[in-house]
Parts: C-alpha cells; structure tokens; sequence
C-alpha cells in the first residue's frame, strides 16, 4: 500500500497547493463553495487500535494480545455557532467491557479569536493528552513516562474554558484558560488530575495554558494549574488525625518543531502539592503526608524517511524515538510505583495518512524500588491504529 | 413640527438621490470577478494554512477522504483543540470543502 499524502511539505509543496486553489477556481468550482454545509450536522469520527505487548522483567515473561480499543467521538453542529462533541473510550478488560467517557462538552464560537467550552473537556494543560492521545496520531505505542492516566499531566476537567489563537503575522498566540471543579486526592496519597462531576471543596482550579507558533512550525508552550485538594476520611471514620486541605500548584513548557520530515516535542511538568493529613486505601485512621513534588518530561523524535531519494519503499516508514523521566519525592509507596526512567525506540509504517502499524521496544527503570524488587522491564510492543 | 419633519425628508431624499446618482450603476461581471479573485485568494490562503497548521500534530488526510459538511464539522473541532484563529479556519475551511469536491462534479453539477 502507498502513502496518499506527504505528511510535511515543503515550500514547493504549499506552492504547489496555493496555485492548485487557483486552478480549481479558474477550472469552475466555485459554485462547491457555495453549497454551504447544512444548518445542522452530526458525525461519527474516532480512532481503534489493537496491541501486542511481549514484556520481560527479569524474573518472569509474558505475552498477549489486548483486545481492541475502540474510541468513537460523536458530533452535532449547530451552524457555526456550537458544536457538541463526546468522546467514549470503549475496551474489554478483566473479560468485562468498559466504556469511559474521555469528553463530553459544548463548543460556543463566540468571536473569531474566543471559543466557550463548557462540560467535562480534555485538560488543556501541556501537549501531549488534550492533542496527541489519540492512538493514531501518537507517535509511540504508549504515552511518556508520567504522562497519561494516572500521571502528572492533568487529563481532563469539568468546568468552563475559553480559548482561541490570534494572529500576530507573523507568528500566532495561542491561549486556553479553564476553571473547574479541579483534582482529588487518590487513595495512595497521590493527585487524581481528571475530570469529577462534584466538587469536594469550595475552591474551583485554574488552569490554562499560552502558545506562541514563532514560525509556523515551531511551537513553545507554558502551562500551569492551581487549586486545593482535601484529603480523604479513612474507611473506618473519623480517628484521632483530621483531614486538611491542601495547595496544589503545576507548571510546565512544552516545545514541538515539525519541519520537513522531522517531528520532535518535548514536554516538562513540575508539581507540588502542600503537606496534607489523608486517608490510604485500607488505612485505619488518618495519616500525616509531607510536601509532595514530581516531575515528569520526556523528548521525542521521529522522521518520516519519505525524502530519502532512491528507496522508494522506505518512503511510508518512520523511525521513533523517546526518552522521559517521572521523578516522585514525598510519597515512598507511589515512587516505588510509579518512578522510572523510560527508553522507547520504534518503526511506523504507514499505510495510509491515518492508518498505522507501530513497533516499539521499551525499556523501563524503575527508579525507587529496592534491589529485591522488579527494577527493569522490557516490553515489546506491536500496535496497528487507525484513525477514521 | 411638520414644517420640521417636511425638510428633514426633502434633505434626506435629496441626499439619496444624489449619493444614488453619484455612483455608476454595478457592472454584474465586474462584481463576479472580484468574487472570484476574494474567494482564489482565500483558497489560497486556506492550502497554505492546512499545510502549516495541520501537519502541527498528525499526517495531513487527503482532501477527498471527506464530504464538504463533514470538513465544515472537523475544521470546526480542530479550531477548539488547535486554536486555530477563526479566519484561518474559515481559510482551511474554504480549501478543504472546494477540494473535496470533484471539478467534473461542480462544472456539470446537473450531469447534463
């Protein structure tokens, strides 16, 4: 199979697109724009894929084929002034199914540079989730270390957002400022950054994120959130410590350059959260946690080998690679968990523009455990995505 | 009062009459020309914008992968998760929706 487009072209290419909307004026077509599109509109779009994991840990090895995950996303228009969109995550896992609603909101087109966006909406905290988790434009079989559910990067929020671009011609700024019911406290101590329906607290988290597209290619990015956490009540009830609030505050930067055949990004998080009295799973009473940092970050590069002249058939294949850190103080047990250093290097083959098969090896250190313990992971990967 | 309102609308109707006959009558080929040149010169702007923007994060789609309503709707969601300034959009919106459509299809769009 062949690629239909070049993913990056060039100048020759965009003059080449420039005088072919003249031609296609020239030739007549006119009157295709004047079909405006009707007043209301409603779509099925999405993305599936399907894996192979092989993963080697030292001690034992295993092998297996997950099931596919199947994530459509529903559209309703409404002219151009609100589009309504959800986004399911439908999987089967333990031998049940599971459907999980990623984003469920309502996009008002206010003004040319501001759109409203109100419901549960994808964090716009960072890159990496609100833009690249779909399983087809990730270049990687998996999210970076850190990143992801679970992670240091907040996923999703339910509140209000206003966002937009303005162009400063040249370059473009780009801005997303969210209020909403903001984090919990997880039952390892840890920070759940995904959307709630309730509050747990009178206090709504801000958070946001400003871009600046130097050149169209090259974007920088600042991201931060803010916001209280309340620990959580132990299971047996009230004991001799009280739960307490807490300040919650993360910042981070992103960079993503994507000239030619090149795609390299790369993105920085730091967190920290105030000493906090709460609850663990299984705990007996209350427990008194100090100041708890992380940080995660990780670079990635791929290079589509579309240019490499006389190898016609390497034209649909792309190099990968990645490294990223998740660092964990103030909470041993979730450091031993989740800390670690990660190496991925792949191949993608592209069959179409949004039909991929990716090969990754992974290499996992997991910095906080003891020597006893599984310190290293292997994983090979497989993993055929499309995006429809 | 009536005298009042008598030559306000004389002065109103003198004014419209010579603001009408100070400019020449539109000249429909003309006005179509210009039409044609805004709406080149925004496709135009609109190929160049896809090519920037889109290949930002995942491979560009094919033009012809899509229906003009089903572009309107995905330009649309990507103005949220992009920021994508609104004229820009409209710009990639007017590329992709003449795009998706065959020429053979628009010239002769009754099959006669």
């Amino acid at each position: 199979m062949t690629c239909l487009t070049t993913k990056r072209p060039g100048l020759l290419a965009k003059l080449m697109t420039t005088a072919a909307a003249g031609c296609l004026v020239l030739a007549g077509a006119a009157p295709a724009l004047a079909q405006s599109a009707p007043d209301t509109s409603f779509r099925v779009t999405g993305f599936a894929d399907a894996s192979f994991v092989y993963l080697d840990n030292g001690i034992t090895t295993s092998s297996e084929f997950t099931s596919m995950k199947f994530t459509p996303i529903f559209q309703f228009q409404y002219q151009d002034l609100v589009l309504f969109e959800a986004e399911l995550e439908i999987e089967n896992a333990g031998g049940e199914t599971e459907v999980a609603l990623e984003y469920a909101q309502a996009d008002f087109f206010v003004h040319p540079n501001a759109v409203i966006v109100v419901g549960r909406f994808l964090s716009p905290f960072g890159q990496f989730f609100e833009r690249l988790h779909p399983s087809w434009i990730n270049r990687m079989a998996d999210t970076p270390a850190g990143f992801g559910h679970g992670g240091l990067q907040p996923i999703s929020e339910t509140g209000i957002q206003v966002r937009g671009g303005i162009d400063l011609d040249p370059g473009t700024f780009t801005y997303s400022i969210a209020l909403g019911n903001g984090p919990r406290v997880g039952e390892e101590g840890d920070t759940e950054l995904e959307a709630f329906d309730g509050d747990d607290n009178d206090n709504k988290a801000i958070s946001g994120r400003f871009g600046l597209l130097v050149i169209p290619n090259l974007e920088l990015g600042a991201s931060f959130l803010t916001a209280k956490v309340v620990g959580l009540e132990a299971e047996a009830g009230p004991g001799l410590i009280e739960p307490t609030e807490a300040d919650l505050f993360q910042w981070g930067t992103d960079f993503a350059y994507t000239g030619g055949a090149w795609d390299i990004r790369g993105e920085y998080i730091r967190s920290n959260r105030d000493p906090i009295n709460t609850a663990v799973e299984h705990a007996v009473d209350v427990e008194e946690f100090p100041t708890l940092e992380s940080t995660a970050w990780y670079v990635q590069l791929a290079y589509r080998l579309s240019g490499t002249p006389g190898f016609p058939a390497l034209a649909n294949v792309e190099p990968t690679l990645r490294y990223g850190e998740y660092d964990i103080t103030g909470n041993h047990e979730l450091a031993e968990h989740s800390a670690e250093n990660r190496w991925d290097v792949g191949v993608n083959y592209w069959m179409t523009p949004s039909l991929v098969a990716k090969t990754v090896l992974q290499r996992r250190e997991f910095t906080a455990r003891a020597p006893d313990e599984v310190t290293e992971e292997t994983r090979l990967i497989v993993q055929v995505a499309y995006g429809f | 009062m009536f005298r009042t309102l008598f030559i306000t609308g004389v002065v109103l109707a003198a004014g419209c009459s010579s603001a009408a006959l100070a400019q020449p009558a539109p000249d429909p080929a003309a006005q179509a020309r210009a039409a044609e040149d805004a709406l080149a010169d925004q496709i135009g702007r609109g190929a160049e914008a896809w090519v920037d923007t889109c290949a930002r994060c995942h491979n560009m789609r094919s033009p012809t992968e899509m229906s003009p309503e089903d572009w309107d709707m995905t330009v649309n969601h990507m103005r949220v998760r992009a920021n994508i300034p609104g004229d820009v959009a409209e710009d990639i919106k007017a590329f992709l929706m003449m795009s998706s459509t065959p020429i053979e299809e628009t010239e002769n769009p009754d099959g006669n």
